[in-house]
């Protein structure tokens, strides 16, 4: 029996370089339709309620990064980190035994710290219990490198291993103030398991 | 016994594994090659007679206002009018004959802890609070104004403009918009001959002002010991290549061959010191933030050496030990220090309050707990403070 071996080798490597736009989504974000839920195949789990008409960005491997109208305009952003990981901008790193007042010095430090937010100033910070667990609440305002005025409310907690880093950010004329009341209804829905 | 035929693939198929094969692999690589840049021609100073504005220059130079506009309203300069004066006045005592009549010369502040300088074609200079910080005297900054000076008077962003104004942009990371092309060379760093020159003609203006020429090496000292802490491998603007330690080199030699016999000029140390005094402090701060604490803790005992009664810099010095972990004594005692030479300093007693709950002292932390919100009532940690002294009251916040 002739065994044609090279159009069945094409095809198998044609498949293998389709195959992974099986499993990813193809377009840059998507709606969240109501309720955001990571599952848990990287880890801690975490799910939270954001207005049906928000999107996620989509290919955000550790996190969420969620808006209505466009990043600029309002941003959603949840990261977790590990203990001992590198943040992005200061040097200082999240130890387990920390307790929520420093591991607020620590990510505020970390806004500080980046070279885009000018003029920073912290208006307000506070304790905030997160998912049942002792976080934080702080708000700043500061400027990116357009001088365009930006308001951010930056939320913090240690569960399941890892710190959790919550933040909101829009322009402080009139975005900020109306997208606020869906980032604290989302932050009370949160839950970290 | 038949001889197998060696496995071969019919044209079609194998265009299609190629194809195929090709698909896969160029998702993690693309190579663009890249072609020598040839050099743009050398254009006469702005101090040559008959000097005229290029028109591609003429775009540079109002892309530089605009920057100066963008700067200032992105918040990231600082805003000390005093400071600017001070150091308009050293820039405008190095300044070639003739140049200040060709260039807008001023000087601006960045507020990034980084040790960084550049100028615009039209002469603006900025400089970051890191430089000024870690700076010992005027001579040394008249070094770096002289190397920033020369760019500008000697036209290099319009040569470097001219050879590379298709390259990639490589100023993201500023801290305000620097336009699409004409500063980038500014920031990041001019070819090595630009580089070498504006080297050598600056330490021209330096010895020409009456500074002493013997701190002239000084700068890049300062430079390669921050490039080393902060492990960067390519720095940039002032501290861009030829190496560091070649100019480090290379400026020692010629200040030795050029100035080896000349009696020590100005250094201007004390003038310096307090026009940086402020700046000094507030760099240790943002370094603070970034966990270098080297670096705060170099800076606030910088500060304190001009200023030996600061309890705000004895309160970044506490601060700095409380952070690094496991110095917590001599934070407290740091703390205890800083309330002690002035009560008034609400950082101070808030440090010594959270220090003390920490040891157990409830009756001291009350105490020093209680006394910053009096100095501070609209503390923006007011509600952490209050759930302090509830816990420290043994009662629900």
């Amino acid at each position: 029996m002739k065994i044609r071996v090279a159009p069945r080798l094409a095809v198998l490597v044609a498949a293998c370089a389709l195959l992974p736009g099986c499993f990813q989504k193809t377009t840059p974000w998507d709606p969240i339709g109501g309720r955001y839920d990571s599952g848990n195949w990287f880890g801690a789990r975490f799910a939270l309620d954001l207005p049906p008409d928000w999107m996620m960005m989509n290919f955000v491997e550790d996190g969420l990064v969620a808006t209505r109208d466009g990043f600029n305009l309002q941003s959603v952003k949840v990261r977790k980190i590990k203990f001992g990981e590198d943040l992005p901008h200061t040097k200082k790193k999240i130890s387990k035994s920390m307790a929520p007042q420093e591991l607020a010095e620590v990510l505020l430090d970390d806004l500080r710290s980046d070279g885009t937010a000018n003029a920073l100033k912290v208006l307000e910070t506070r304790p905030l219990t997160i998912s049942g667990q002792r976080g934080f609440r702080t708000t700043v305002a500061f400027k990116d490198g357009y001088g365009l005025r930006y308001k951010a409310v930056l939320c913090g907690v240690m569960a399941e291993g890892r710190a959790w880093q919550i933040t909101y950010a829009a322009p402080a004329r009139y975005y900020f103030e109306r997208d606020l009341a869906a980032f604290d209804s989302a932050l009370t829905s949160m839950r970290i398991w | 016994m038949r001889r197998r035929r060696p496995l071969r693939c019919r044209p079609s198929a194998w265009r299609l594994t190629v194809a195929a094969a090709a698909l896969v692999a160029s998702t993690g690589c693309i190579i663009i090659p890249i072609a020598e840049t040839p050099r743009a021609e050398r254009v006469p100073p702005v101090t040559a007679p008959g000097f005229e504005l290029a028109p591609d220059e003429a775009r540079l130079w109002r892309e530089a206002s605009e920057l100066e506009a963008r700067a200032r309203k992105s918040g990231a300069v600082l805003d000390d009018r005093a400071l600017e004066r001070y150091l308009l006045g050293i820039a405008r005592r190095l300044a070639p004959r003739g140049a200040l009549e060709k260039l807008d010369v001023r000087v601006f502040v960045i507020e990034s802890p980084a040790l960084t300088a550049f100028t615009t074609p039209d002469g603006a200079i900025f400089v970051s609070m890191g430089l000024l910080s870690r700076l010992d005297n005027e001579a040394q900054l008249a070094m770096i104004f002289g190397h920033e000076l020369t760019h500008a008077v000697n036209r290099h962003h319009l040569v470097e403009y001219r050879t590379l104004k298709e390259g990639a942009d490589l100023t993201a990371g500023m801290p305000f918009g620097l336009g699409a092309l004409g500063t980038k060379a500014a920031v990041t760093g001019y070819s090595r001959d630009l580089e070498r020159e504006a080297d050598a003609q600056g330490l021209t203006l330096l010895a020409a002002a009456g500074y002493d020429v013997r701190e002239a090496p000084r700068p890049f000292e300062h430079l390669a010991a921050w490039v080393k802490d902060e492990g960067i491998e390519e720095p940039y603007a002032f501290a861009s290549h030829p190496r560091l330690e070649e100019r480090l080199e290379s400026t020692r030699a010629l200040v030795e061959a050029r100035y080896g016999d000349r009696r020590p000029g100005d250094q201007g140390a004390d003038r310096y010191a307090k026009a940086v005094r402020e700046v000094i402090l507030a760099t240790a701060r943002l370094d603070l933030a970034g966990g270098r604490f080297d670096a705060a803790e170099h800076g606030a005992e910088a500060y304190l050496a001009l200023h030996p009664r600061s309890a705000e810099a004895l309160t970044v010095l506490a601060d700095a030990a409380r952070q690094r972990g496991g110095a917590d004594e001599r934070a407290l005692e740091l703390y205890r220090k800083a309330a002690a030479l002035d009560a008034g300093c609400a950082e101070a007693q808030r440090g010594l309050g959270l220090a003390l709950a920490r040891r157990g002292d409830r009756a001291g932390a009350r105490g020093a707990l209680r006394t910053y919100l009096k100095l501070a009532p609209a503390a923006v940690d007011r509600a952490w403070i209050e759930g302090e002294l509830a816990d420290l009251d043994g009662r629900k916040p």
